[in-house]
């Protein structure tokens, strides 16, 4: 069984038990401690989120099912008026990634959206196992989030499009291939989130990419000019 | 709780569903098939056809295809080689010494395909090249391409500029193509370490190619590259599970290669290149899960007087990618006299004498490593280099005797436009 299926089997075995505990715990307002629902963020308060994804790339581009969890850190911070900044870092060791944007959110009743913008500086360098090689690329991450929450449980679909602003890889001592304005693709996700005990918030979300580039797969050196599906599965303890 | 359980069902089955959206696509090639204008055409001599090659100026399709293309025969088929990555392949004939041509085009970093056909009339260079008049004056070739299923519907217009330089022409630089020709991921109409992969890469316009190298379980060297049957390389069967776990027997009763064909023993596929191909190079890629080398020797040595008995130029090297394929390597009598390939150090090379060293193209151009291998009477490959922009680079800045692709036609068209 491959990495990705396992991580699913073991989301799916060990969920339980979190769920029986948080139905001791006192109620809370599921909308108002999640990450991705889009809130009314508390002015001036960041909240962060620790956690992991897996993604599963395509057999063009690795020819073998290979995988690695990317640590995954979130960042909101509560603005007035409705907005909010986020942040994010991702990272794999030799590829990273830096997110830094902005939200507007709006809630009516149990359901709420947001629209935001952020845009990613991705780096890797890799200088091992004969490669000397090192990337950089800017991309701007249109999007769009719709929330409905329940008395527990907060659900979230958010689609994003992918524009590569700016791209740069060296090779060696002082090759250079640069691009820049590329439509890269769209993603839609889906996230659950839900309270498991006191204030914390376990999320599960659902993530498919629909890229020709895909910044954490960059030392693959892909030079498919095809949209590729790339799945990915995100567990995020909400701190 | 069921609540919660129900839609964490739904977002696996979800998620499920996603991982599996990744569906092998197959592009169809465009052929005029019965209706081909080629029926009734005569094949042009060798002389007829050398004259054909050469750089061309653009002057209707360069929307597509840029200013300027490489005309360049191989054994049967006339190839087209731009700038970006599109390339052609055309089958050629000629009737009262009109050039007829037809073929497809495609782009090779997407499925982006479409039909061609055009000709050259007598007037406009089909009789010069016809009588092989070396002081013909332009060779003109309209017509028009497609860009879905058969249908033409776009101006082609090509005219001749200059000939491929001489010094270019004469000078051994090799292209090399990956996994005998070009791989299945590149959704081309055979399947890679095939037999009819070696048959179809010279339109390409490769000049060798690489080949994967593993030892069935009863010890048969066989082309194949990953370490498992699979349903990437393979069609559905009933085996699966590793490579070395099989008899070649097994192999080829059990398994099709994913566009139909089997599973070929190294010997038939040297065989092969030698009685059927124009290639000159080829570069046995050791898949070392298990000793191989001593099995693989015997059919290079077998494979390399063949060749010289029918006068060919060839060259076969056994690919050392790894400290333990050198180790391997060194276990053999007269080590010093196989002709091998390092993908290591310079100094490994020395070590066990390679004819070529092979660095990973991601190390750059290294211009003093190159040096030293040169001044040492030995060559230098870059492998596996598919970018067309690092192409340009490794061709325009870099010294190297050859370049391993997936890609041949890229490293043909900058080769070939070179001035010297």
């Amino acid at each position: 069984m491959n990495l990705f299926y396992r991580f699913l089997l073991i989301g799916l075995l060990g969920l339980p038990g979190l769920l029986n505990a948080q139905e001791k715990s006192p109620p809370i307002d599921i909308g108002k401690e999640s990450m991705y629902f889009p809130h009314y963020y508390q002015k001036y308060k960041l909240q962060y989120g620790l956690g992991f994804y897996f993604a599963h790339l395509p057999l063009d581009w690795v020819e073998t099912a290979l995988q690695a969890p990317l640590i995954d850190l979130q960042l909101s911070f509560g603005l007035p008026a409705g907005f909010s900044l986020a942040g994010s870092l991702n990272t794999l060791v030799v590829s990273n990634q830096v997110t830094l944007g902005a939200r507007w959110n709006f809630i009516h009743r149990n359901f709420s959206f947001n629209l935001g913008y952020d845009l990613g500086y991705s780096l890797g360098i890799m200088n091992i196992a004969g490669f000397k090689n090192t990337g950089m690329v800017l991309t701007h991450y249109p999007n769009l989030s719709v929330g409905f929450k329940t008395r527990t449980l907060a659900f979230t679909l958010k689609g994003e499009a992918l524009i590569i602003a700016w791209g740069q890889m060296k090779t060696g001592e002082d090759l250079m291939s640069s691009t820049a304005n590329i439509f890269d693709g769209v993603s839609c996700a889906i996230y659950m989130e839900q309270r498991i005990f006191r204030k914390k918030v376990l999320v599960i979300g659902l993530k498919e990419n629909y890229v020709k580039y895909y910044w954490p797969a960059w030392m693959v050196f892909s030079t498919f000019d095809r949209f590729y599906y790339i799945p990915e599965l995100h567990l995020l303890w909400v701190l | 709780m069921g609540f919660m359980k129900r839609y964490l069902f739904s977002l696996i089955f979800i998620a499920l569903l996603m991982a599996g959206c990744n569906k092998a696509k197959e592009v169809l090639v465009p052929s005029a098939g019965p209706n081909s204008l080629l029926k009734e055409t005569y094949p042009l001599p060798d002389t007829s056809r050398k004259m054909m090659d050469g750089i061309y100026t653009v002057k209707a399709g360069s929307d597509l295809f840029g200013d300027q293309v490489v005309i360049k025969w191989s054994r049967k088929k006339m190839s087209v080689f731009c700038s970006d990555g599109h390339y052609f392949v055309l089958d050629v004939g000629q009737l009262d010494s009109v050039i007829m041509i037809q073929g497809y085009w495609r782009y090779c970093y997407n499925d982006n395909t479409g039909a061609v056909s055009a000709y050259i009339a007598r007037e406009e260079g089909g009789r010069d090249i016809m009588k092989a008049d070396q002081q013909t004056g332009s060779i003109i070739i309209r017509g028009g391409y497609g860009s879905s299923g058969n249908e033409i519907n776009n101006s082609l217009l090509f005219v001749y500029q200059r000939p491929i330089a001489p010094a270019v022409l004469s000078k051994h630089f090799s292209m090399l193509a990956h996994r005998s020709g070009g791989r299945t991921s590149d959704h081309l109409p055979v399947s890679e370490n095939s037999i009819e992969m070696i048959n179809f890469t010279e339109g390409l316009g490769s000049t060798g190619i690489e080949i994967d190298v593993q030892l069935t379980s009863d010890g048969i060297p066989v082309l194949y590259h990953d370490g498992d049957i699979n349903i990437r390389l393979t069609q559905k069967g009933p085996i699966s599970g590793p490579i070395n776990d099989f008899t070649y027997i097994q192999l080829y009763y059990l398994v099709r290669l994913i566009h139909g064909e089997h599973i070929p023993r190294l010997k038939d596929a040297l065989m092969f290149v030698v009685d059927s191909t124009l290639l000159t190079d080829v570069y046995l890629d050791m898949k070392e899960k298990v000793p191989s080398v001593s099995a693989v020797v015997p059919i290079q040595k077998e494979i390399l007087q063949r060749a010289k008995d029918k006068g060919r130029d060839l060259h076969i090297y056994i690919g050392l990618p790894s400290q333990d394929a050198i180790d391997d390597f060194m276990n053999q009598p007269d080590y010093l006299n196989i002709p091998s390939l390092c993908e290591l150090s310079t100094d490994d090379v020395a070590k066990v004498n390679s004819m070529v060293w092979a660095p990973r193209w991601t190390l750059g151009t290294q211009d003093d490593q190159v040096a030293l291998i040169h001044s040492q009477g030995r060559i230098a490959w870059t492998w596996t280099l598919d970018n067309v922009n690092w192409i340009q680079e490794f061709i325009n800045n870099g010294h190297f005797d050859g370049i391993l692709t997936n890609y041949p036609f890229i490293v043909g068209y900058y080769h070939y436009t070179r001035e010297n």
